[in-house]
């Protein structure tokens, strides 16, 4: 039997945290993007951070994050916030990128009119930055908003070696369900998670999405239009409250300043009584770095492949949306709700696939590395890069009868590339951290290890192993960072000098 | 003459791949209730040296003094710079609110000063909504709007087509010469000989780079001027000598 009062209130919990952390990292977004982009030392110090941070297996971190969080905080909200945590790192690196890069390409004139006419910080911040970087908000949204989702479940349950922490959650539930073989409340579970996802795209994400960047999707007004008006209203109190606050103090006043230092002296401290780990082996080091180049080349493959595949399946979807304008509504509904399907749920429910042959988790595997990293290149291609195709092109494509194959070959695809590759280098970082949940699954008692970084992270996770986890990831995001700084920095200024631009 | 701020001895420069260059020489230039137009050859300095005055840029050497109180300066940009999100109401209004002004007040004021450049019936557009010249003279209400004493000018008609920017010209002189808004001098850099004899009492001519002071031109003509006329023609010349010289 399907308890349906607990289920809604496990969605409910769900949905929460998830609003939780989205309100974060707005928040965290408009703060360090426009600090970034008004700064010359914070840009230097954070940029490189940042880009480093979004690239790596966040995921890997996940368990250190949570012994830290249990230490600092009482357990039960330990968990909560390490779950919360989690979420936020999955959202908040392009909404910060988003801001970031708005502000920045805003004439200089504009903040030379803010200094004549004396405009303080919060004038500027909310009449000029804030807005400025609102469409960039917007649209990013659609990708974080997906990525939380997607990272929401592998919150809920947490094991780190014999404790494990159960979060009140939806996850929870349809793990739970599994476990106990109630397949009548999986599938509920499924299918709630499913109504959830596509409920908050269809009140809200999509609405703003038509009505800030005039992108026809399938959407109700209703709820967004009620929700906006009391946004907006709070905003602008906010707004109305600093400015005058602003005005009246002139001068950032000592107790401000005094009360940010303590601040970031309260967090040190925290950080400080958190960190202390069982002392580090140092001598455990080499032994480590050989498993981890043992089982780099694996998942390398995997992650290689992957991203090809979401490249072209990416194009595909592109192509089908640009050319039948009936299809781009659906094609793009279909993205948002696949895209938001947590990755742990895809093994039990696919397990009959995962069990039935000896291809079976590979396949699966596959499934879900695609699901951590198609969905980037997707998002950027149909959110900008179809915006990047020029008129001048296509009308010159059917002045001249350039169709099918060739009008793809010689104008939609070339168009396309500068976005093409900005996703497939978020793709490639989402698929690592994917990894962690392809390649090693234990679902209804049974335990399936695909070998990889990812499984092998996994391991050691179960192990109890919070710093050899922390370890293993560090060693992999070396990696990462530095075929990022090689290889994929080489194609985007090959790419930037051949496609971008404009004649 | 009373005057109503006076450069001392500004001197600027400016660092490129390692290398000082020096931009302003020394400029020193009392200014009373007039119109000063700024002349001189283009990357000369001359906007360096507005924007000095108007407080966006430090001098390395030198004094920009304003007398009798607070500088209150209002700066018509070389493009109308309004923010595309607000309303050409909140666009002008804005300086007034972040500046401690309600915004029921900060609109009232600002409405008194759109209509003054005739744009009262505009007020709920949005920037992208208007003209060129519309735009240009929202920049202008919005620097009329805070009641400067000073009002600085870049180059403000060189954006519009000729007919607009030679209406906006007549309508910012006679702005000036009804004395309706606050504004007790005005200085402004062109490139125009033309536009800086028919509009200003007073012309300073700029060497090139570093910037000195070549000459000083009264334009004793009365308004409304008329370009044919044989002494407009003359001084034209006279400038036209200062800036080859």
């Amino acid at each position: 039997m399907v308890d349906a009062a607990y289920l809604m209130l496990c969605a409910g919990a769900s949905l929460a945290r998830m609003l939780a952390a989205y309100f974060l990292s707005v928040v965290a977004a408009l703060i360090l993007g426009t600090a970034m982009a008004r700064s010359r030392a914070v840009e230097r110090a954070l940029l490189p951070i940042l880009d480093i941070l979004q690239s790596i297996p966040i995921l890997g971190f996940f368990p250190a994050a949570l012994a830290f969080f249990v230490r600092v905080l009482p357990p039960g909200a330990g968990a909560e916030a390490a779950a919360v945590f989690l979420i936020f790192t999955s959202q908040v690196w392009n909404l910060i990128f988003g801001v970031y890069t708005s502000i920045k390409s805003l004439e200089s004139q504009l903040f030379e009119m803010a200094k004549v006419y004396k405009l303080g910080r919060a004038a500027t911040f909310f009449y000029i930055c804030a807005p400025a970087s609102r469409n960039s908000l917007v649209a990013n949204t659609l990708i974080s908003w997906a990525g939380g989702w997607f990272f929401l479940t592998s919150s809920e349950i947490i094991a780190l070696g014999a404790a494990e922490y159960r979060l009140t959650g939806i996850g929870t539930f349809i793990m739970e369900s599994f476990e106990k073989g109630d397949v009548e409340s999986f599938y509920a579970g499924v299918a709630a998670l499913l109504a959830v996802i596509l409920a908050t795209y269809v009140l809200l994400l999509n609405p703003a999405s038509e009505e800030v960047l005039g992108r026809r999707l399938l959407s109700v007004h209703a709820t967004y239009a009620a929700l906006h008006g009391l946004a907006s209203a709070a905003w602008s109190a906010l707004a109305n409250a600093l400015v005058s606050a602003e005005r009246r103090l002139r001068a950032p006043p000592l107790a401000a300043k005094i009360a940010a230092a303590a601040a970031v002296a309260a967090l040190a401290l925290a950080a400080l009584r958190g960190a202390r780990w069982q002392p580090f082996d140092a001598s455990g080091l080499l032994p480590l770095f050989v498993e981890v180049a043992e089982q780099l080349p694996v998942s390398l493959a995997r992650v290689a492949f992957i991203v090809a595949l979401s490249a072209a399946l990416s194009l595909a979807a592109a192509y089908l949306s640009y050319t039948r304008a009936g299809a781009a509504a659906l094609v793009a509904l279909a993205g948002e709700v696949l895209a938001s399907v947590p990755a742990v749920v895809w093994w039990p429910l696919l397990s009959a696939l995962a069990l039935g042959s000896p291809l079976g988790p590979h396949l699966v595997a596959a499934i879900v590395l695609l699901q951590g990293s198609l969905w980037y290149l997707y998002f950027n291609l149909i959110v900008y890069g179809l915006a990047s195709l020029r008129r001048e092109l296509d009308e010159m494509a059917s002045v001249y009868r350039i169709r099918g194959w060739w009008y793809v070959r010689a104008v939609f695809a070339p168009s396309l590339l500068p976005s093409l590759t900005a996703g497939a280098l978020s793709a490639w970082g989402g698929a690592w951290n994917a990894t962690i949940a392809a390649e090693y699954a234990t679902f209804g008692g049974r335990v399936i290890d695909l070998g990889g970084v990812g499984a092998l992270m996994n391991k050691k996770a179960a192990a109890g192993d919070a710093a050899g986890v922390a370890a293993t990831a560090l060693l992999l995001s070396l990696v990462i960072v530095a075929v990022n700084k090689t290889l994929w920095r080489k194609l985007f200024q090959l790419v930037e000098s051949r496609y971008g631009g404009g004649e | 003459m009373t005057p109503v701020l006076s450069l001392v001895e500004v001197t600027k420069s400016f660092r490129q791949n390692g290398r000082v260059l020096p931009v302003l020489n020394g400029i020193t230039l009392d200014v009373g209730e007039e119109f000063v137009a700024i002349l001189g050859p283009s990357g000369c300095g001359k906007t360096t040296l507005l924007r000095i005055i108007a407080g966006l840029e430090k001098p390395d050497g030198g004094r920009v003094v304003f007398h009798g109180g607070e500088a209150r300066v209002g700066f018509i940009f070389q493009f109308p710079t309004l923010l595309p999100w607000l309303t050409v109401l909140d666009n002008v209004a804005l300086p007034l609110r972040a500046n401690g002004m309600s915004w029921s007040e900060a609109r009232e004021r600002a409405r008194k000063y759109l209509s003054l450049v005739g744009l009262q019936a505009f007020e709920d557009f949005y920037p992208r909504e208007l003209s060129g010249g519309m735009k240009q003279r929202v920049n202008i209400a919005r620097a009329l709007a805070v009641e400067p004493t000073v009002l600085l000018m870049d180059e403000p008609f060189s954006n519009l087509d000729p007919l607009t920017a030679e209406s906006l010209r007549s309508e910012i002189l006679d702005l000036w010469t009804l004395g309706v808004t606050t504004v007790r001098a005005i200085i402004m850099v062109t490139h125009s000989v033309d536009e800086a004899i028919f509009m200003a009492d007073r012309l300073v001519i700029l060497t090139p780079r570093p910037a000195k002071i070549a000459g000083i031109v009264e334009v004793n003509i009365p308004r409304p001027r008329d370009r044919r006329s044989p002494e407009f023609q003359k001084l034209e010349d006279k400038v036209y000598e200062l800036i080859s010289a």
